[in-house]
């Protein structure tokens, strides 16, 4: 999997290329984590390009959420592709992850917390 | 299409080659991508659960896939050298819980047709997935 960040307004903006496994969800995790320490704890997830995601990959969001949260921060995904929000869908992940349907709906929202 | 007897190691990066394999194989399949992405999502989740599970991610044990494709079926038995057999299929876990696992069974069961258990001899554990690629399943 590829991955691309950038810093936007203090998000960490991640966009993901590929699929979302077992190994690939330790690069992220580890990817993530190097923002922690550059103190931004404000994460999103762009999943436009990602073409695969099974349980493992599941685990690794799973995993970064907590440890978002353990941040105080907060983690945001959008574009999803249909066949990977049924996988969200039917795991109830759904419920438990903020999606996005586009990058652009998702960042302001940080804007408009940090401000209230 | 002929079949495809395909062995692993049991390390985390077979995981890549088995779903490059896989992608390769489905390539001439005229698979819609939702379906494509079930059905690997699907046989990636078994086999997993043979390397790490089964077998532990020891590396002097192996993973056999025998993969049938035809036109309106896909299977494939996935086979482990581990122990434990059919005691290692999990329940589900509470969908309210930050459970970072146990979630490949329910995916298995919600998109395969038909799944079989077996226990080999040696203790290993063989599951058997079909799919009917003529059907589509919404959810």
């Amino acid at each position: 999997m590829e991955i691309t960040t950038r810093i936007d307004h203090n998000v960490a903006v991640f966009s993901l290329k590929g699929r979302v496994d077992l190994a690939s969800g330790s690069a992220l995790k580890e990817a993530i984590q190097e923002q922690f320490g550059n103190e931004i704890t404000a994460v999103h997830l762009n999943l436009a390009d990602v073409d695969f995601i099974n349980s493992s990959g599941l685990g690794a969001l799973v995993s970064i959420m907590k440890e978002v949260r353990l941040q105080k921060g907060r983690l945001t995904l959008s574009n999803l592709a249909s066949y990977v929000q049924e996988i969200f869908d039917i795991t109830q992940l759904a419920h438990i992850f903020e999606i996005y349907a586009t990058e652009e709906e998702a960042l302001p929202s940080y804007q408009a917390i940090h401000a209230n | 299409m002929p079949d495809f007897r395909l062995t692993y190691r049991s390390e985390e990066v077979s995981e890549e080659t088995f779903l490059d394999d896989l992608g390769e194989i489905f390539e001439v399949c005229k698979l819609d991508i939702t379906a494509r992405h079930r059905i690997m999502m699907v046989l990636s989740e078994v086999f997993n659960n043979a390397v790490v599970h089964g077998n532990s991610c020891d590396p002097t044990k192996n993973v056999q896939v025998l993969l049938r494709v035809n036109d309106s079926t896909i299977s494939a038995d996935i086979q482990d050298q581990g122990q434990g057999g059919l005691q290692r299929i999990r329940s589900k876990p509470d969908p309210t819980a930050l459970d970072e696992n146990g979630r490949g069974v329910d995916l298995v069961e919600f998109f395969a047709s038909e799944i079989k258990y077996a226990e080999a001899s040696d203790g290993g554990l063989k599951v058997s997935v079909y799919f009917d690629t003529s059907k589509e399943k919404t959810v």
